[in-house]
């Protein structure tokens, strides 16, 4: 233990006790014992101070770097291609602003044969921690990073004691819809945007549906998407339900995007 | 206009750069060397002489009594400057503590070499001028007559506008309240330097310590001191008691830190420029942006090295590290943002831009103010990271420029990995402990896979914060995310 070091520690106990009780270490020679004899002050706990002020500047300016450590043995090599980077951005905006479509974005990365961006991995698995399926769906985009990363960080593991069925690991979850819109599911794109951007336009359809017009649209044939949005803009402004039809418009653009951004090459 | 002579002076001036003989005085315009020897301090002359060219003055004039203009800064209002050369006294609208500033002694030299023509007085010279002879003929004490000599020493340290330089009290009433300020502010370091005493005493072992009242009275002691920055620090500090087996030995460092600039702040006057500059900012001396803007900008490609937020009490705080691709140099931009406002987002982590900085003074001087942008953000993906020696020897440096700093950019090639139960950096050379719970370890972990990576991260005295890992397709931003519950939308 150098000097310093060993005087610093001896003075944190004299803090600790506080000079009523004891009084300061003798400063080693050198430039802190040169200090209290230049300035010597009237008081134990003035010398403290001093001292105390002088040797952190002297332990803080005469940092050293420490010895050096063994470098961890990287993960296993993964082949796919890397979500682009503008993927990074859209997962943070279906995270705050759609969450419905995380399963899709995610079980779209592993269909699509791409793999889950590094500094997504530690987030999307702290977030599923306690979902078995999301995990493993997180786990399958990740690749050998994921299990690597768990090694290193167990706070990332799955908590959940959930059976984890494959089959649910590879669909999208189901979204409850109502039947008389259930059809629309698999429907034309024109008869899609005609019934829901018709339907809010003439009231048929209110706040009331926003729930179920959510889940439509986020499980609504990718071809539908690009028309229900346009159909969705037309929606008289002076209807009350204009706010969710704006919405709605918003929710398919980010699906059709997401969708048409981690096509394959 | 008729002129008076001036007095004839003949003797010898000293001064830090050089002793000087003079014997006369033309016509009552001073000498270059006479300006020299107000000079106050060593570097106060190579700070005006880029000041004395026709080209940063406007509206300048003289007479028989004053010599007065406007000093042009970048983008700043000029400030106001009047000096009265027959009883040597000045005035200028800067915020400088350092008086005569460099705005005076520049109009001085710009006078003495001829360069002012002589003019009727504007309306804010003459009521300056007349102010300070209405003084004079009201009062006991008379000013001092005459250009500098060897007998009138040149004035350190805080001044108010006006300060004479022979070391007389201003003669005109400080309508800032500047005087009052400073008497506040040395108070409550007296008393700040006090109660640190006091805890020296009494030991970190006083459960009152544990109280966050405790802190938080102090604190609110110190910002009605003025010195809001030392309240920060308190603040700051107050969290780090309990915090970890080791908080013993943090408090006490940052207790030392606390007498460092208590101490310091109460000899602002005896300290180096630059030094004292950094000190009263770490203090909580506020320094107007539009002083900052008139200095001279640091123009360069500006790299998005990395981006901190920190919640500071109320206030989010994020931290831009910047650094330049031709000059090398760090600066930090600041933006604070309380409850539900938006912090500053236009500067994007990896990319660079070309644009003005102005930088705060100070020992390192490495806070500054965004200026004009020439172009658009571009991607910037290549950048020189050291080794963990060099970010080391730098921090050392930088410490010992300003002690008390506590965030630090460091940009290093490493890799991440275990050692002796923490996280640290590493490379061939040694190893620097990254700071427990920083937030961007796992992101960190996952960029480089293990290897070695160019990693943005800023030091502190419990260990490295990272930022950035900078990838060979684009940089990634893992640094402290301000909650966003608290912000509004922000980047």
């Amino acid at each position: 233990m150098s000097p310093v070091q060993e005087y610093w520690d001896q003075m944190v106990t004299v803090a600790l006790l506080g000079t009523d009780r004891r009084e300061p270490p003798a400063a080693p020679p050198g430039g802190l014992a040169d200090l209290a004899a230049d300035q010597p002050l009237p008081t134990a706990s003035q010398r403290l101070l001093q001292q105390v002020a002088a040797t952190a500047v002297v332990r803080r300016a005469g940092v050293q770097p420490g010895p050096v450590a063994e470098v961890v043995a990287p993960p296993d090599a993964d082949p796919r291609p890397l979500t682009p980077p503008s993927a990074t951005a859209t997962w943070h905006r279906v995270v705050s602003d759609w969450p419905v479509l995380e399963d899709e974005w995610v079980l779209t990365v592993v269909r699509n044969g791409h793999r889950l961006a590094p500094e997504l991995v530690p987030p999307l698995l702290a977030r599923h921690r306690a979902d078995g399926v999301r995990h493993a769906r997180v786990r399958a985009a990740a690749g050998p990073l994921a299990d690597w990363m768990i090694s290193w960080s167990p706070r990332l593991a799955c908590t959940s004691k959930q059976r984890v069925v494959p089959e649910l690991v590879a669909e999208v979850p189901e979204l409850p819809i109502t039947p008389d819109l259930v059809g629309l599911l698999s429907a034309p794109p024109a008869r899609v945007a005609e019934v829901v951007a018709g339907g809010l336009s003439s009231g048929a359809l209110a706040v009331s549906h926003r729930p179920v017009l959510v889940n439509l649209v986020a499980r609504v044939q990718p071809a539908a998407l690009e028309p229900l949005a346009v159909a969705l803009d037309r929606v008289d402004p002076s209807r009350s339900t204009i706010g969710i039809a704006l919405a709605l418009a918003d929710l398919a653009r980010l699906r059709h995007h997401l969708l048409t951004e981690l096509e394959p090459a | 206009m008729g002129r008076t002579s001036f007095p004839q002076v003949s003797g010898t001036v000293s001064h830090p750069l050089a002793t000087v003989t003079f014997v006369d005085v033309v016509e009552g315009r001073w000498q270059v060397e006479q300006v020299f020897a107000l000079a106050p301090r060593p570097n106060s002359i190579a700070a005006a002489q880029p000041l004395a060219v026709p080209t940063r003055w406007v509206a300048t004039g003289c007479d028989h009594q004053g010599v007065w203009g406007r000093c042009v800064g970048s983008g700043a209002e000029p400030y106001d400057v009047v000096v009265d050369h027959t009883r040597v006294r000045m005035h200028c609208a800067c915020a400088s503590r350092v008086r005569p500033c460099k705005h005076s002694l520049a109009l001085l030299l710009l006078w003495a070499r001829g360069q002012v023509a002589q003019v009727a007085s504007p309306s804010y010279a003459r009521t300056r001028l007349e102010g300070w002879a209405a003084v004079d003929e009201s009062s006991a004490v008379p000013a001092s007559s005459g250009p500098p000599s060897a007998a009138a020493p040149a004035p350190t340290g805080a001044g108010s506008a006006g300060t004479a330089p022979s070391g007389t009290p201003p003669t005109l009433p400080d309508p800032s309240g500047r005087d009052e300020r400073v008497a506040r502010m040395m108070a409550g370091l007296v008393e700040l330097d006090r109660w640190l005493d006091d805890r020296m005493r009494t030991g970190l072992a006083d459960p009152a310590l544990a109280q966050y009242r405790t802190w938080d009275q102090l604190a609110a002691r110190l910002v009605d001191a003025q010195v809001g920055a030392l309240s920060n620090r308190v603040r700051r500090l107050a969290g780090l008691v309990g915090a970890g087996p080791d908080w013993h030995q943090h408090v006490l460092a940052e207790l030392g830190m606390l007498h460092l600039l208590a101490d310091a702040g109460r000899h602002l006057g005896t300290l180096p420029p630059g030094l004292a500059d950094a000190v009263g900012l770490a203090i909580g001396w506020q320094i107007r942006q539009a002083d900052v803007l008139a200095g001279v900008p640091s123009t360069d490609e500006w790299v998005v090295m990395g981006r901190s937020d920190v919640r500071e009490d109320r206030i989010e705080v994020r931290r831009t590290w910047l650094r330049g691709r031709r000059s090398g140099q760090w600066a930090m931009v600041l933006s604070f943002a309380a409850y539900r406002q938006t912090l500053d987002a236009s500067f994007t982590v990896g990319t660079a831009v070309h644009a003005d900085l102005f930088r705060y003074p100070g020992a390192l001087a490495l806070r500054a103010l965004a200026g004009p942008r020439h172009s658009a953000p571009e991607p910037a993906l290549d950048v020189e990271a050291g080794s963990v020696a060099q970010a080391v020897a730098e921090v050392g440096r930088c410490v010992a420029l300003e002690p008390w700093v506590d965030r630090l950019p460091v940009c290093l090639r490493a890799a991440p990995t275990r050692a002796a139960g923490r996280w640290v950096l590493t490379d061939t050379e040694g190893s620097l402990p990254i700071a427990p719970g920083a937030p961007g370890i796992a992101a960190l972990l996952a960029c480089s896979e293990g290897r070695p990576v160019p990693v943005t991260a800023e030091w502190t005295p419990y260990g490295l914060v990272p930022l950035t890992v900078h990838l060979t397709d684009r940089a990634v931003d893992i640094g402290p995310v301000a909650d966003s519950s608290f912000v509004g939308a922000s980047a």
